[in-house]
């Protein structure tokens, strides 16, 4: 791909300096001279005329000016891309498999003196991923993709390309609740699976409603994933983001506990928002408050993260 | 054509470093050198460009755009190496070129091969990058850096860590990208290395730009860079009249 204009048809270089910028007085004129006058054809322009070819041709196309949405969906691939590279979060969803797998082999032993009731099996493995695992899988990530980065230095890699900083928060938030709705979707289907084979028939399990309950804990777990993501910009290192970020989420909890006045306001008291559509009737009232509350707090948090973020000196 | 129009910037940090009153300008086709000791503002000027941290004053255009509106259409024609190499260890090389690519609209997948053997990596495409040497990973960074096709490249202290061969490659990268129209805005300790690859120089001290010159006037004037910095910064012990 070739530019109009950029081509350098004439050896003679200029370069332009402020007089001021020069500060000190110079022995010799001949240099300051030369910072502001025409200067000949240096061995490395004669160098440049003669022919070199490129071997890779490129073909990246230039567009008017990048869309938001556009770098988003670029940052969130390359985010995903490299969290499932990583050795460690390819051995969560193992580890989070291995949990309705013990469910069963409980449900299963005789001797046992832990046992589960088949039916209500995947709301019990909800429950648990919903309040421990994918919080703490929240905070995990949020520490590898922001403070961690920082830390290592990986961060500059995305902040030299063509993306806005904006689009970078939004990309890598996305990027972390595509994975946790990964996680969840392997707990629905192993938790089924362990149900059915516990014992409990298609007609025992409301399917309808336990896939609702599945996706409609994407809400809260987008909003602990903004704490997450908050507290690791505010930190300096991986173990103090992800530390912090849990120290959050256990500060919001104690805050609704310490003031029951105000727990309907914060997002901790939606993480089982799911509750209000397994009863018997769907609780619309509850669920469009804890998603107003949700995804209030999550635009709230994700744009005070934003605005701390541009603001970091990388 | 000026790609590069940098006045009066200036970056302080807490410690009282950073760049005071910078300002030069680099035209297509043009290498520049930024020569100084450590702390002297290089990195910290090549920051500034490629927005990774704010000035405190002063004007930058880049390719015609102002940073602090355009950053991202700067960057989509800009290939940057600032500091150590900035690499995802836990990826191969062949997968850090891919993953750049993505972030630039329209990217072609068929590029990441050629571009591998322009730096000399494809052999070890397949490798994970925590295994490679410095010089390696610089390699894989002006890859990177080359990706775009960049029509600016900011490169600070590009032959860290590389070895003959390896430089030689890189001025012979840098040649094929000025003949192509980049302008090149770069850092590096090594005087003989800057005599080589830039067509001027700017000197830097305590943040602040001492002297700007073409290379084949210093190279008349005073023999070699190493000669002009010592008499620039005064460095040699005579006095500066």
């Amino acid at each position: 791909m070739s530019r109009p204009g950029n081509e350098v048809a004439d050896p003679v270089q200029t370069m332009q300096v402020p007089a001021e910028a020069s500060s000190r007085k110079r022995q010799d004129g001949a240099v300051a001279k030369a910072s502001k006058a025409k200067i000949t054809a240096t061995k490395a322009d004669a160098e440049s005329s003669e022919s070199a070819s490129f071997s890779a041709p490129m073909k990246i196309r230039r567009a008017s000016g990048p869309a938001l949405s556009g770098m988003v969906r670029r940052t969130a691939e390359v985010e995903l891309h490299k969290i499932l590279a990583q050795f460690k979060y390819r051995a969560v969803p193992v580890l989070v498999a291995l949990v309705p797998l013990v469910m069963l082999w409980l449900n299963g032993n005789t001797g046992s003196l832990i046992r589960f009731s088949p039916e209500n099996l995947p709301y019990t493995l909800l429950s648990l991923a919903a309040s421990v695992i994918l919080p703490l899988v929240a905070c995990m990530l949020a520490a590898d993709l922001f403070a961690g980065e920082r830390e290592r230095g990986e961060l500059k890699i995305p902040l030299t390309r063509p993306v806005s900083r904006p689009a970078l928060v939004i990309g890598k938030i996305s990027a972390m609740l595509i994975y946790q709705a990964g996680l969840l979707a392997i707990l629905l289907i192993l938790s089924l699976a362990a149900a059915l084979l516990s014992g409990a028939s298609l007609g025992d399990l409301n399917l309808l409603s336990i896939l609702g309950a599945y996706v409609v804990t994407l809400l809260p777990i987008a909003a602990i994933s903004t704490v997450a993501a908050l507290a690791s910009t505010l930190a300096r290192s991986a173990t103090s983001g992800f530390l912090l970020g849990i120290l959050l989420l256990v500060a919001w909890n104690g805050l609704g506990l310490a003031f029951p006045a105000i727990s309907p306001m914060l997002l901790t008291e939606y993480a089982a928002l799911y509750k209000s559509i397994i009863g018997s009737e769907v609780a619309f009232g509850q669920l469009a408050m804890g998603a107003g509350i949700l995804i209030g707090s999550a635009t709230v948090l994700t744009t005070a993260q934003i605005l701390l973020f541009d603001r970091k000196e990388i | 054509m000026t790609i590069v129009r940098i006045e009066n910037l200036t970056k302080k940090y807490a410690n009282r470093r950073g760049i005071d009153q910078l300002s030069f300008e680099v035209e297509a086709g043009q290498v520049l050198g930024l020569l100084g000791p450590n702390g002297s503002g290089k990195t910290t000027a090549m920051k500034a460009m490629t927005g990774l941290l704010a000035p405190d004053a002063g004007t930058l255009s880049l390719l015609g755009m102002d940073p602090a509106e355009d950053l991202p259409a700067i960057l989509e024609r800009t290939g940057c190496m600032i500091e150590t190499p900035g690499l995802y260890p836990y990826l191969t090389a062949e997968q850090n070129l891919r993953l750049t690519g993505r972030f630039y609209p329209g990217f072609d997948a068929a590029m990441v091969e050629p571009l591998l053997e322009r730096v000399g990596l494809l052999p070890y495409r397949k490798e994970k990058v925590r295994k490679f040497s410095v010089g390696m990973k610089q390699r894989l960074a002006l890859a990177c850096a080359l990706l775009p096709q960049p029509e600016l490249l900011v490169l600070d202290e590009p032959t860290n860590g590389m070895d003959i061969e390896g430089t030689a490659m890189f001025r012979e990268l840098l040649l094929q990208e000025r003949k192509r129209g980049c302008a090149v805005v770069l850092s590096s300790h090594l005087a003989h290395e800057m005599e080589q690859l830039c067509t001027h120089v700017a000197v830097l001290r305590e943040g602040v730009l001492v002297d700007t010159a073409s290379v084949p006037q210093v190279l008349e004037q005073y023999g070699s860079i190493e000669r002009y910095y010592l008499r620039v910064t005064n460095a040699d012990g005579r006095e500066v009249i």
